[in-house]
């Protein structure tokens, strides 16, 4: 009985190790609906939402993002095998000695230092460029790379962002082959793309890494093909899904996905992907200059949750910072604090401290223009106008509102969305750093005392509860800008997925998925 | 003929230059670039303005003009695209035969309806198949063209799974955009064809075929309507011609990749190169479907052919001298 | 007129209303009228009188949608063609009734040659080959004096009166027992006039073809028409040969008319037109249409239908005065 018992334990564990061990190699297919178009999958090619959720897929870089605001030490190896922390400039990388991309060149650090100078020269990298400083090989696969800032993220940033390729392959690849038929270092090759239609990656058999539970998750190869479709119109992806012709899609309208609630056959997933919207005022060459209560009168009277569902997020929530709550250093203690919260009397008290206790004042408010958007401003439209202050909504397309963002004679108020992918710094910094702006920040603002606070918080150095708490709350209080609201978008898959998982950029991309063992694609 | 014909694709070159030229100086002062869409929106202005001096977007207007005309006259290419980093030239002659496909399948079944209805309204003018026809080709203007779209995929792809609801994989995905853009079409074109008609309808030569024992159907068919063609023809060239341009709303909502998605999208995100490119196609496409139509033009009405001709015969007949020129009396 | 004069062709109370405005027009008011086998009558009035609408009344050819209402019989060689079915009418058309019109310059279709445009005529009554309908075509061109080697030509290269000769190719290229011609020199200079109606004399002499020649030019009438029937506000006002109308002119309508044409021996300084202008179709006087007009007008003549008058033989008068002079 005993011996039976054993032989039994033994041969149960023998099949779950294997189960373990063993992503089956199938025929499986997947289908995915992208809102968005995949834009350049050249190693280095620009930014875009499709990018976001394909490039990863094809290219392995030193380590990998399981979700947001992983510190350094949470990262996942991938090409590196192993990594140590000097201090917060230094970091000593070491990576595997057998990595080969998907046309059989030998990857080494000299590779790896290539891959990066390539990546700043492309252009397509600057937020890179403003952290590294300098990336050596010292020895056939170790490299040395030192920051030349260390903000919070930085680090992070410099390891899990950057695709690493053969410098043989790259330096004699024409534009097209970069395009078209890049030599990957991940589990998939890119076979066809078309804008506008359609994307197929099909798995890289030969891919480097052959010790599975090595593998980050990025890695994983369930699917033999998958094909990313573009549907841009969201009545279109509702569609494909409802008509069965893909397993998956991005951005579901929050207005469409009571459908799929609460059906079986689909998985809801609402995910807050770091991204948010702000309200800044012009803080130099506007009637808000120098009115520390005039600003403050204003956000009080936006009624936020309201502006939020005008634009027609019905999930999401007003915010409490000038960053998404999902940020890795984002303090509990915000959530419950008064952040503006709608006050309409206080407004109309602050209004009449600044100056102006019957209204009687005009600006401008920018936004980037969509349907979305212009419904919701309406809303604050009506929210400021309830305190006097007649609000011209200026929309502008996004290259339009990009130049004029950092002109300070075309805007009083602006409305932006702003995303991180780690922390509440990254936003701050990326609005309020003095350094990167010519004239003071995104909103004009030229405060000294912001500005140390600001890197106090910032540098990974001195980055504490007490120096963000600091940063907070005199934003706050000066009001210069504030966190209008976050929202939650929805991806829908078939009920073959079982469980999700956001990468670094809050996206879900299709590797990063689980699956029920008997999952069959819908998509014919 | 032939003198015609190259006359007019001389004509082109010019036109083509000063499309180019005109295209290249409205992007250049349209503000905004693409520097901040391919760097990503959370760049910094520092990042921005540097790779936009390095993207060579802050050189003087000449220094960008010259560049970009030696590019297409020596290089033969209308550059990269900025932000997918493909070839403009071979992306617009892949994306060329999608929009084709939609465009010609369309405006045939448009023509196939259209001109039918307006023949049967013209014939019946001011008595109820009139109406009716006039009343159907309405309907069919005041239907925006991208809801039409939605409610055919609702119908045909969800209910129904006839057809399925978006891309470009196999023929049967361009049923529904081509119906979709179609059904606009056939209102102007059936109107046209009935007053067109109604003219002819009532001109004496028709009542000579008559007077001699033509049947009906064939005095309309083959007496009729080829007089009544010259306005209809104009309109459908146009169409045809804007129409090569790219459907943009069907293209979108059914994710077929044309040329008319892609413009869109290159000059939402001032992706220069692909815009020049793009409007330069269409100035060539359409000034090419413009000689098509004034060749059909001369096949259906031989006056018109001998207008083309006489210009080359006047000087003919200038220079035989003494030949009895008179065909008259 | 009440018996059939010849078995050839027989008018009898024709009559055609259109609409038009929302007003009724009165076309034809009880028109009748006889024709022999090769004889030519002329139908003679002012523009508005009604003369095209019986020829196209003859054909069938009336618009259809303006019409209100027709009345009345027309047999061609004892066959009734009032009541014929529409394709058994459009077979008659152009093989044994045929039409020349007005206008030459708008009378044949502009894109297709004239070759074609005869060819067809000849198919569609005759089972030939393409080949051989376009030999007939350069055949029936070439008996109007127009050059074979034109017949590849399109209408817009020929002169006016070159394209009523084609008309007329046309007309007669199924040799058609009856033709209709709409004043046809109207709309062309005198000597090509002369040319033309000529030819037309000389085919119909050649073929034996009975001709309606519509016409408001006494001086056609006298070339070409053995008959004549005087027309006013849409009826047959006098009928008679051609020397009983010249001769011996009965309506005062007729003698107006003579009395209007210009004479070159003649010293007067003014022209003697007909006071007033024709009657309003949608309008018409009662009793006699032209008392309005006639110097000659009693009570009598406003009062109801005047009868047709015989004045001698076949000559007749629809007017009161005439009765008073018959024997």
């Amino acid at each position: 009985m005993k011996k039976l018992t054993c032989i039994f334990l033994a041969v149960l564990m023998v099949l779950s190790l294997a189960g373990i061990a063993s992503a089956e190699k199938t025929d499986k297919t997947f289908t995915f609906t992208m809102a968005g178009d995949v834009g350049d999958l050249s190693p280095f090619g620009g930014d875009s939402g499709g990018r976001h959720h394909t490039y990863r897929m094809m290219y392995d870089c030193l380590a990998a993002s399981k979700g947001l605001g992983k510190s350094i030490n949470e990262l996942e190896p991938q090409i590196a095998k192993s990594w140590t922390v000097a201090d917060s400039k230094n970091i000593d990388v070491e990576i595997f000695d057998y990595v080969k991309d998907s046309q059989g060149n030998h990857i080494t650090a000299s590779d790896v230092v290539y891959s990066y100078q390539q990546a700043i020269a492309s252009g397509t990298m600057e937020k890179l460029n403003g952290y590294l400083d300098t990336i050596e090989a010292t020895g056939e696969y170790t490299l040395h790379i030192t920051l030349k800032s260390d903000s919070m993220g930085a680090m992070e940033w410099v390891m899990d962002t950057v695709p690493i390729v053969s410098e043989a392959w790259f330096s004699n690849a024409s534009d097209a082959d970069k395009t078209q038929n890049p030599a990957v270092t991940g589990p998939y090759i890119l076979k066809e793309t078309v804008a506008d239609s359609h994307t197929t990656l099909v798995r890289n058999d030969d891919y480097w890494q052959t010790d599975e539970s090595l593998r980050a998750y990025y890695d994983s190869d369930t699917f033999a093909v998958i094909t990313l479709n573009v549907a841009r119109e969201s009545s279109m992806r509702t569609i494909a899904l409802e008509n069965r012709e893909t397993d998956g899609a991005q951005n579901v309208n929050s207005a469409e996905v009571a459908f799929f609630m609460n059906d079986p056959a689909w998985n809801v997933q609402p995910v807050y992907n770091g991204r948010m919207n702000v309200i800044m005022f012009n803080n130099d060459n506007s009637v808000f200059a120098d009115n520390q209560a005039l600003r403050q009168a204003c956000l009080y009277a936006i009624d936020a949750d309201a502006v939020r569902l005008g634009y027609g997020y019905l999930y999401g929530a007003a915010s409490k910072d000038f960053s998404p709550a999902v940020s890795g250093d984002y303090l509990e203690k915000w959530k419950n604090e008064d952040y503006f919260d709608y006050n309409l009397e206080k407004a109309k008290e602050l209004m009449a401290e600044a100056g102006y206790p019957d209204g009687g004042i005009e600006v401008t408010l920018m936004y980037q223009n969509s349907t979305n958007a212009t419904s919701g401003l309406t809303v604050l439209q009506n929210n400021l106008a309830d305190i006097g202050v007649k609000v011209n909504l200026m929309p502008a397309d996004q290259a339009l509102f990009n130049s004029y963002k950092y002109d300070d004679t075309k805007w009083d108020i602006i409305v932006d969305s702003k995303a991180t992918s780690d922390f509440a710094t990254a936003v701050w910094e990326n609005c309020f750093d003095t350094k990167a702006f010519t004239n003071g920040s995104a909103c004009f603002t030229h405060d000294d005392e912001l500005q140390r606070l600001l890197m106090e918080a910032a540098s990974s150095a001195t980055h504490s509860e007490e120096t963000l708490d600091a940063f907070h709350s005199y934003l706050k209080e000066k009001a210069y800008g504030a966190g209008l609201f976050e929202f939650q978008t929805f991806y829908v898959f078939q009920s073959g997925v079982t469980e999700t998982q956001q990468d670094g950029f809050g996206n879900m991309t299709v590797t990063g998925l689980t699956f029920a063992d008997d999952f069959q694609t819908l998509a014919k | 003929m032939i003198r015609y014909v190259l006359k007019r694709l001389l004509l082109m070159i010019p036109i083509l230059a000063g499309v180019a030229i005109l295209i290249f100086t409205l992007m250049y002062f349209v503000p905004g670039d693409p520097v901040e869409i391919i760097l990503g929106p959370a760049a910094t202005q520092a990042q921005v303005d540097t790779v936009r001096e390095e993207m060579g977007f802050n050189q003087p207007y000449l220094v960008r003009l010259g560049t970009f005309l030696k590019e297409i006259l020596v290089n033969h290419s209308f550059g990269n695209s900025y932000i997918y980093g493909t070839s403009v030239g071979a992306e617009l002659a892949s994306r060329f035969p999608k929009t084709l496909t939609i465009a010609a399948f369309s405006i045939i079944l448009s023509t196939i309806i259209g001109i039918p209805l307006g023949i049967n309204a013209a014939i019946h003018a001011n008595k109820a198949p009139d109406h009716i026809s006039m009343f159907v080709s309405m309907i069919g203007v005041s239907m925006p063209n991208f809801w039409l779209a939605l409610m055919l995929v609702v119908l045909f792809a969800l209910q129904l799974h006839w057809l399925p609801s978006s891309g470009d994989k196999g023929w049967n995905y361009y049923i529904l955009p081509v119906v979709a853009n179609a059904v606009g079409g056939i209102a102007g074109i059936a109107r046209l064809t009935r007053s067109s008609m109604l003219e002819v309808i009532h001109a004496d030569y028709v009542t000579t075929a008559r007077a001699k024992g033509v049947p009906e159907r064939v005095v309309i068919w083959q007496h009729a309507l080829p007089n009544a063609l010259i306005p209809i023809i104009t309109m459908l060239g146009g169409r045809f011609g804007g129409q090569l341009g790219g459907t943009v709303v069907i293209e979108q909502v059914f994710s077929i990749p044309g040329v008319g998605a892609y413009l869109i999208n290159a000059i939402n995100n001032r992706d220069y190169n692909a815009v020049q490119g793009s409007v330069l196609y269409i100035a060539f496409t359409f000034s090419v479907v413009m000689l098509l139509v004034d060749l059909v033009y001369a096949y259906v009405d031989p006056r018109i052919k001998a207008q083309y001709e006489g210009q080359s015969k006047k000087k003919r007949k200038v220079r035989s001298s003494g030949k009895a020129v008179s065909q008259n009396g | 007129m009440s018996e059939h004069r010849s078995d050839f062709l027989s008018v009898r109370d024709l009559v055609v209303h259109y609409h038009s405005e929302g007003k009724t027009v009165k076309a034809v008011n009880g028109v009748s009228f006889d024709l022999g086998k090769g004889e030519t009558i002329g139908l003679v009035g002012e523009t508005g009188a009604g003369k095209t609408t019986i020829a196209k009344a003859l054909m069938r050819i009336l618009p259809v949608h303006s019409v209100e209402h027709t009345e009345g019989s027309v047999t061609l060689e004892g066959k009734e063609l009032m009541s014929l079915p529409e394709h058994e009418m459009q077979q008659l058309r152009g093989r044994a009734l045929s039409m020349i019109f007005q206008d030459p310059m708008t009378a044949l279709n502009p894109v297709k040659t004239v070759a074609e445009q005869i060819a067809e005529a000849v198919r569609l009554h005759n089972n030939v080959s393409r080949s051989q309908a376009l030999d007939r075509a350069k055949e029936m061109l070439t008996m109007v004096g127009i050059s074979a080697d034109r017949a590849g030509e399109y209408p817009h290269q020929f002169s006016g009166g070159m394209k009523q000769r084609v008309v007329i190719a046309m007309a007669l290229a199924c040799d058609p027992q009856l033709l209709i011609a709409d004043e046809p020199t109207t709309a062309l200079d005198v000597t090509i006039q002369a040319q033309v109606l000529e030819m037309i004399n000389d085919l119909k002499e050649k073929l034996s073809t009975s001709m309606i020649m519509i016409t408001h030019d006494l001086g056609v009438v006298a070339e070409t028409c053995d008959t004549v029937a005087v027309t006013y506000a849409g009826q047959i006002i006098e009928y008679g040969t051609k020397e009983d109308i010249f001769d011996h002119p009965t309506h005062p309508y007729t003698v107006g008319l003579f009395n209007a044409l210009p004479n070159m021996n003649d010293n007067a300084a003014r022209l003697s037109p007909i006071d007033g202008l024709p009657p309003d179709p949608t309008n018409l006087p009662q009793g006699c249409a032209f008392s309005p007009r006639c110097p000659y007008a009693t009570d009598a003549c406003r009062k109801g239908v005047i009868e047709n008058y015989t004045v001698s033989g076949v000559h007749t008068c629809r007017c009161i005065r005439a009765a008073k002079e018959e024997v």
